[in-house]
Formats: C-alpha cells, sequence, structure tokens
C-alpha cells in the first residue's frame, strides 16, 4: 500500500510500524508522486492526506479511482473540522473513499481499517 | 471603538482570527501525531527481538531526535501562537513591525506550503515601532499576503520586505519579478 502525506516524519514512521505489523507499504509526500508510485506498483490501497501542497487531494482520488478502480482509497486529516465535508464527499462518491482516518490515529485502529479496506469490508 | 469602550471586531478580522488558529492548530495536530507514532515506533521496538531487527545505536538516536525536533517545532507554533493572539489585547497598543511581521509570516508560511510557494522576509535594519489597532494592521498584511499568494504560481517566492514604515511584498518566480502589492503602514508615536 502506499502512504500520501507532506509531513515526512508522519508516514515514514507509519510505514515502519505497519511493516512490524506485516502490512508492507511505501510512503510520498505529493500527489503528484503518488500518481507516479501509482502507475508503477500494484498497490491495494492508498492512504491520503486530505490536505496536500499542490495537487489536491480530490484530484489524486478521481485520477486513481478513474486509472486504477480496484485501489480502495482512505483519507486521513487533522482537521476535525472537515469531518461533514468529508462524510458528504463519501455519500455522494462511495466508489471514491473507502474510509475517513483522523489524526492522530492509533496503529491498530490503523491497521484494522486497512485490513477491512483490502478485504472489502 | 463602540460607545461601551470595546472595540469594535470586524469580521474580515474575525476570519483572519479563525484562519491563523485553525492553520496552527493543524500544524499542532500533525505535531502531536508525528510524536504519538514515534513513541509507538519505539515501543514497537522494545517489544521485538532485538536480534532480529538489527537495533542499532544510530536507529535509536535517530527516533529520539525525531521526538526533539517535534517538540521544538511544537513549543514554537505554540510561541507564534500565544504572540499572534496578545495582538488583540488592547485596542491600541505599540509593537515592533520586523517582530510582528516576522510571526505572521512564520504562520502563515502553511498557507504558502498548499501552493509550494515560499515566503521570505527580510526584516528593516532597525526597529520599526509601530502604535495603533496591532490587530487590524496584522489582518491587513494578512490580507495582502495572502492576494500574493493567491496571483503566485506554484514555486515562487514572495519576499516581504520592511522599509522603515512600509512593507513591500514581491512575488518572484525564478528571474521573473512581479510586484503585487505596496502596503503602507503610518508610524505614530508610542
Amino acid at each position: 500500500m502506499l502512504l500520501v502525506d507532506d509531513e515526512e516524519e508522519l508516514v515514514s514512521t507509519l510505514v515502519e510500524r505497519l511493516a512490524f505489523r506485516g502490512i508492507r507499504a511505501d510512503w510520498v509526500r505529493s500527489g503528484l508522486e503518488a500518481l507516479q508510485h501509482v502507475k508503477q506498483s500494484d498497490y491495494q490501497a492508498v492512504i491520503l492526506d486530505w490536505k496536500l501542497p499542490g495537487m489536491s487531494s480530490l484530484e489524486v482520488m478521481h485520477h486513481i479511482n478513474s486509472g486504477y478502480p480496484r485501489i480502495k482509497i482512505l483519507i486521513m486529516t487533522g482537521q476535525v473540522d472537515v469531518e461533514e465535508e468529508l462524510t458528504n464527499l463519501l455519500n455522494e462518491w462511495p466508489s471514491l473513499t473507502h474510509e475517513i482516518l483522523f489524526k492522530p490515529i492509533k496503529i491498530d485502529v490503523l491497521v484494522e481499517k486497512i485490513r477491512n479496506a483490502i478485504r472489502g469490508g | 471603538m463602540s460607545g461601551n469602550n470595546k472595540p469594535h471586531v470586524q469580521e474580515s478580522e474575525l476570519a483572519f482570527f479563525s484562519a491563523i488558529t485553525t492553520s496552527a492548530t493543524h500544524e499542532m495536530n500533525n505535531v502531536l501525531a508525528i510524536t504519538e507514532q514515534t513513541a509507538g515506533l519505539l515501543e514497537d521496538l522494545c517489544i521485538e527481538d532485538v536480534s532480529e531487527i538489527n537495533l542499532s545505536r544510530e536507529k535509536l538516536k535517530g527516533i529520539v531526535d525525531r521526538i526533539t525536533r517535534q517538540l521544538a517545532r511544537g513549543s514554537q507554533i505554540m510561541q507564534r501562537l500565544n504572540s499572534f493572539a496578545h495582538g488583540a489585547d488592547n485596542p491600541t497598543q505599540t509593537a515592533e513591525l520586523n517582530a510582528l511581521l516576522e510571526n505572521l509570516v512564520m504562520l502563515m508560511q502553511r498557507f504558502a506550503a498548499m501552493k509550494k510557494i515560499r515566503l521570505d522576509m527580510v526584516p528593516a535594519s532597525q526597529l520599526v515601532p509601530v502604535c495603533g489597532r496591532i490587530f487590524t494592521l496584522e489582518s491587513e498584511i494578512f490580507n495582502a499576503i495572502n492576494a500574493a499568494i493567491e496571483e503566485s504560481p506554484s514555486g515562487a517566492t514572495i519576499n516581504i520586505t520592511v522599509r522603515n514604515e512600509k512593507i513591500q511584498i514581491v512575488s518572484e518566480l525564478r528571474e521573473r519579478g512581479l510586484d503585487i502589492t505596496l502596503l503602507q503602514v503610518s508610524r505614530e508615536a508610542p
């Protein structure tokens, strides 16, 4: 799977912690890099920070969904005030987002959400 | 100032206050998230069989440094937010323009970073005391820098220069220089 967040120390640490739990993941810092990685690798899921610099997360989601509809997309955000916006997005385009995760997130919760998304639960 | 001696807060000033606090607290949330995950990583390493994971002193030092960096970052965000909030303490107060602008520019870096724009500030060579409604002044400077961010292309650097009572905001992309806004700040004796 792929983690996308401009907070390098957050994504790199999460990738290390996921590895201890048997989940292999890569990380990148922008939407553009994410799309390049998605082209080159066979990811089952992508976790996207909602506020990315440059290309917006919504654009990235549309690109992934149209080119690789099999990939599950999970949104991660530190802004509780966008919950309504994201919930509406989930309702409008259920195919786009599988789950919304709020930072800070417990690693066990993250692992459960990833496994659920990959299983299609 | 209204009749009951309370300052009249404009809608744009409330929007400014909201934008700065939302951004700073969002950044603090990232600091907490990184610190929590890094502490969690240390916990993971304690649980694992050390002989199997090749745990070196350098690796541990790197993890501790990551926590130290985030604590310093969090502390700086809190100091800047605190200093910013004090700008609204009194209807009329004195401030030093270089320090005020430096604080505001740091608090606005995240706004610029979302468009992959850099904010650079060049202070005046001497102290520039300003007196008046400091919060209103900050709000105006915020609007001017925000306008420059909106107008600037991705990859640009916005140079904010203090020249005595003037603040110049210039957006540059490589060799192309574009003068976007010139903000005049009137100075009164404190």
